[in-house]
């Protein structure tokens, strides 16, 4: 971290508009690489919007727009020279209810490689089980690898959706909300999953569950009505938020 | 009180289908038995080409192949561009745009298969005569073609499967467009999430996990093209005879019965072998349907949605 | 932080915490749009740009028939499209008039539609409200799923084996009439069906919990509520037994005038697709300028059923939405 590029991925005064209606305003932000950032806020407060912005997954959305930037690696991801291709595979998303593809387990995690043009099965099947070790699931689904990814549990198929996530190698990792649809022990291991993951992986994780992002985060970004109230070392935040209306979402009074 | 017998008025109607279903049966059964009986008939007239009623030879074999080519040359034409358009409406359309393309295909639906018949009669039929046989038989690129072989007035399986398709095409692009739709957005996001392009989502994610639905509508149109009546018997020829190439005449199920039926009616053989083509086509649309049952919950349950 | 991005910030910054930003007219905003479809920078970019232009025309080859016909219809069978045609009985040698055939087809649909529509509406009643879900629901959904893919020639040949000759009923509106009504069934009963379930079940309970009982509730709260829609597929099934033509060939038998009785050949009826077929087998050449003229009054007919019902179809949907 010598460079000027010191963080992979840094917002600089991104404002989004869903037609007339703003939904985040003026946020300036630096996420810390190799560690997980907890975007928190209360529900409306733009966290989802946020995090697809970074991964331009709001493009796709008619009455979309934004002003700002955004730099991956220093470059900017809207800028008229960017892959938004390429940005996708180097930003990886888990969604908030699994999504697994209707099809077996080792073709979903075929499907990202082989759009970025591994076709050999022999390079993708070391990719397969790569993935599905680095997702914990290896284990459980190594025997049955061309069952229909649907009939995994919940949480089976949400370690699926970051195993397919993490086939193309991705150095960001997007998360939103990906433990609230899950039952607590499910929620527990995938907890775990990403305090491992945030080693190789740069995390930003989207939660309404405060405990939970004090748990496994180490930055915290607090939201609120779409501007970005707070962003510290969770510890700091946890301990003592310096704004009164990040004070009263940390202590369920808004929320 | 009141809801006991207002249940037991309800059960007649409710069973109105399948007794008619029952009834349908029963009467073909019953009016096709003696072809089946008689020494010159049995089972085998299915496999038997000759079908000449003063020689009281009634071989049903022709009719099942020029229903078997007609159909197979629509759904050639009707499955790869009705799937295209789904596509496009589903996935790649303006929203404005699709509710104005989605009012065409309705109303494509609906015009009724006399229409169709005449409008390939007048236009199709003098075209595919005048101007697209000879085109391709003096174009060497495709004059060798054995397809394209022999001289023809224009009603011919070529006209016969065209209209098909055309006819076929929005119940394809219908059925289709709302499998696709049905589709879960997660699918479409989680896919694009991994860079993939959008044309590369509709046609590896949204259009295979709509296969079952798909593969629902295909075989659907499959029951409703071998059952087409007058539009086929407008513009296919009703010639006795196997057609060797595209340009040839056929001679249909639904056509012959349309035909001789009228003039049947008096001679039990012949009016018998006539109720057998129908049982025969009855048995195909009932088993198209129950395939296409079938199909459905097969993908279901192989993509683990059930 | 470079002194770009601080240029950048000062503008966002004011446009961001004033009004939000003015929208951008439709026209700039269309053009963006395909500013952006067609901005092409790696193959798989190309090669997306490609399918989605082969798609387009796909959809526009499968519209294009449509078109064709409309046009083909419009610019021949226009001319003869006159007040005459639909006033007068057909006269020596078929000229004259339709009066017959449009006549015809309305006592046929009427036939039809008050045998067909009640039957499959009480039917589609009892699955939904009283039968519970299992093996009686099946059977019948699965009979009229039978039901609509059999072929229309057999139902012709089964109207003429069962009605007219062994109920010994002949041919005429009766039989052509209930031959058509087994056609509608299906589609009237699964759209009822369909819009029975779309109802809330909130709206029966607000019923029965004022004591009111099933079939109190099924017939002035479920069935009212789900009026639009089974008028939707009722709509729909008389548009479509209006164009059918082989079902009626061997039992609603022909007629130059209107039919003067309900049996016997008196009551044998005429109906415009069967005008439509009559005219196109005959080698007159004035008959096939006619038959184009009485297409394109079908065709108007039956296209406006059918937009009453979509657009019936759409304004409930969007009031349930």
């Amino acid at each position: 971290m010598m460079t000027a590029r010191t963080h992979q991925i840094e917002v600089y005064d991104l404002s989004t508009w869903f037609g007339p209606k703003a939904v985040l305003k003026n946020i300036t932000c630096h996420f810390s690489d190799n560690a997980v950032t907890a975007i928190m806020g209360p529900s409306g407060c733009g966290k989802s919007t946020f995090l697809r912005t970074i991964n331009r997954l709001n493009d796709m959305i008619g009455n979309f727009r934004m002003k700002g930037k955004i730099l991956l690696e220093g470059e900017d991801i809207y800028g008229p020279q960017a892959n938004v291709y390429e940005l996708r595979r180097k930003i990886g998303m888990v969604f908030q209810r699994p999504n697994p593809f209707p099809m077996s387990i080792r073709d979903n995690v075929k499907y990202g490689p082989r759009l970025h043009g591994v076709k050999d099965d022999n390079e993708l099947d070391p990719i397969v089980e790569k993935s599905l070790k680095r997702a914990a699931l290896w284990d459980e689904v190594k025997d049955g690898l061309d069952e229909p990814a649907p009939n995994l549990s919940g949480g089976q198929q949400q370690r699926l959706c970051i195993a397919r996530a993490l086939s193309v190698d991705p150095p960001v990792l997007l998360m939103d909300e990906p433990v609230s649809s899950l039952d607590p022990i499910s929620a527990q291991k995938i907890e775990n999953l990403i305090v491992e993951l945030k080693k190789d992986y740069t995390i930003i994780m989207v939660t309404h569950n405060v405990q939970q992002a004090f748990r496994v985060s180490d930055q915290a970004a607090f939201l609120y009505l779409g501007e970005l109230i707070e962003f510290d070392k969770t510890r700091r935040i946890a301990e003592a938020p310096a704004d009164e209306r990040t004070e009263a979402f940390i202590t369920g009074r808004i929320g | 009180m009141q809801d006991a017998v207002g249940k037991f008025v309800l059960l007649v109607p409710a069973f109105a289908g399948s007794a008619l279903i029952i009834l349908i049966l029963t009467f073909l059964w019953y009016e096709a038995t003696p072809i089946f009986l008689a020494p010159q008939g049995g089972p085998s007239i299915v496999i038997q080409p000759i079908w000449d009623p003063n020689r009281d030879l009634y071989g049903i074999a022709l009719f099942i192949l020029g229903s078997f080519i007609c159909t197979f040359l629509a759904i050639a034409m009707a499955v790869p561009l009705g799937i295209g358009a789904a596509v496009f409406l589903s996935e790649f359309c303006p929203p404005r745009i699709r509710t104005s393309l989605r009012m065409i295909v309705e109303m494509m639906a609906a015009i009724p298969s006399i229409v169709y018949g005449l409008w390939a009669y007048i236009v199709m039929v003098p075209w595919i005569k005048n101007s697209f046989a000879p085109a391709v038989q003096s174009n060497p690129l495709t004059a060798w073609m054995p397809w394209f072989q022999g001289s023809t007035n224009g009603l011919s399986v070529l006209a016969g499967g065209t209209i098909l398709a055309i006819m076929l095409l929005p119940t394809v692009v219908a059925v289709s467009d709302d499998a696709l739709r049905s589709v879960p957005s997660s699918y479409r996001e989680a896919s694009l999430a991994l860079g993939a392009t959008k044309t590369e989502t509709a046609v590896k994610i949204v259009v295979s996990a709509a296969i079952p639905g798909i593969g629902a509508a295909i075989v659907l149109s499959l029951g409703r093209a071998v059952g087409e009546t007058m539009a086929v018997l407008m513009v296919t020829g009703n010639s006795l005879q196997i057609p060797f190439t595209l340009l040839d005449p056929a001679y249909v199920m639904t056509s012959i019965i349309t035909n001789q039926l009228g003039y049947a009616f008096v001679f039990p053989l012949w009016r018998s072998a006539l109720f057998a083509v129908a049982f025969v086509l009855l048995m195909m649309s009932v088993s198209f349907t129950v395939i296409a049952k079938w199909f459905v919950k097969w993908g279901m349950k192989t993509r683990g949605l059930v | 932080m470079s002194s770009d991005s601080c240029a950048t910030s000062g503008t966002a910054n004011e446009t961001a915490s004033s009004a939000p930003e003015p929208e951008i007219g439709p026209t700039r905003r269309s053009l963006l749009w395909l500013k952006s479809q067609l901005l092409v920078k790696t193959r798989r970019e190309a090669k997306d740009l490609l399918l989605k232009i082969l798609f387009a025309i796909t959809t526009l080859i499968v519209i294009l028939p449509f078109f064709l016909i409309v046009i083909q219809l419009a610019v021949t069978g226009l001319s003869g499209l006159t007040l005459d045609l639909f006033t007068t009985f057909p006269g020596a040698s078929l000229t004259g008039g339709i009066r017959n055939a449009i006549v015809g087809t309305i006592l046929l649909v009427l036939v039809a539609g008050g045998v067909g529509i009640p039957l499959s509406v009480l039917g589609a009643v009892y699955i939904s409200e009283y039968s519970p879900p299992g093996r009686i629901r099946s059977t019948v959904e699965f009979a009229s799923d039978v039901l609509a893919g059999i072929p229309s020639i057999v139902f012709g040949a089964f109207g003429f084996a069962f009605i007219v000759v062994f109920l010994n009923v002949g041919m005429g509106l009766v039989s052509g009439g209930l031959t058509l009504a087994f056609m509608m069934m299906p589609t009237v009963l699964r759209t009822t069906q369909e819009a029975l379930r779309q109802v809330p079940v909130s709206l029966r309970e607000a019923s029965f919990a004022l004591g009111a009982t099933k079939w109190t509730t099924t017939w002035r709260v479920t069935i009212r509520a789900a009026f639009p829609g089974i008028v939707t597929g009722v709509l729909l099934a008389i548009g479509r037994v209006m164009g059918e033509t082989a079902p009626l060939i061997f039992t609603s038998g022909n007629s130059l005038t209107t039919p003067t009785s309900i049996l016997g050949p008196a009551s044998w009826v005429a109906s415009l697709p069967f005008t439509i077929w009559a005219y196109v087998s005959d080698p007159r050449p004035y008959l096939q300028v006619k038959a184009q003229s009485t297409a394109l009054a079908l065709l108007v007919m039956v296209l406006a059923v059918d937009v009453v019902a979509n657009y019936i179809s759409r304004k409930v949907t969007r009031r349930l939405v």
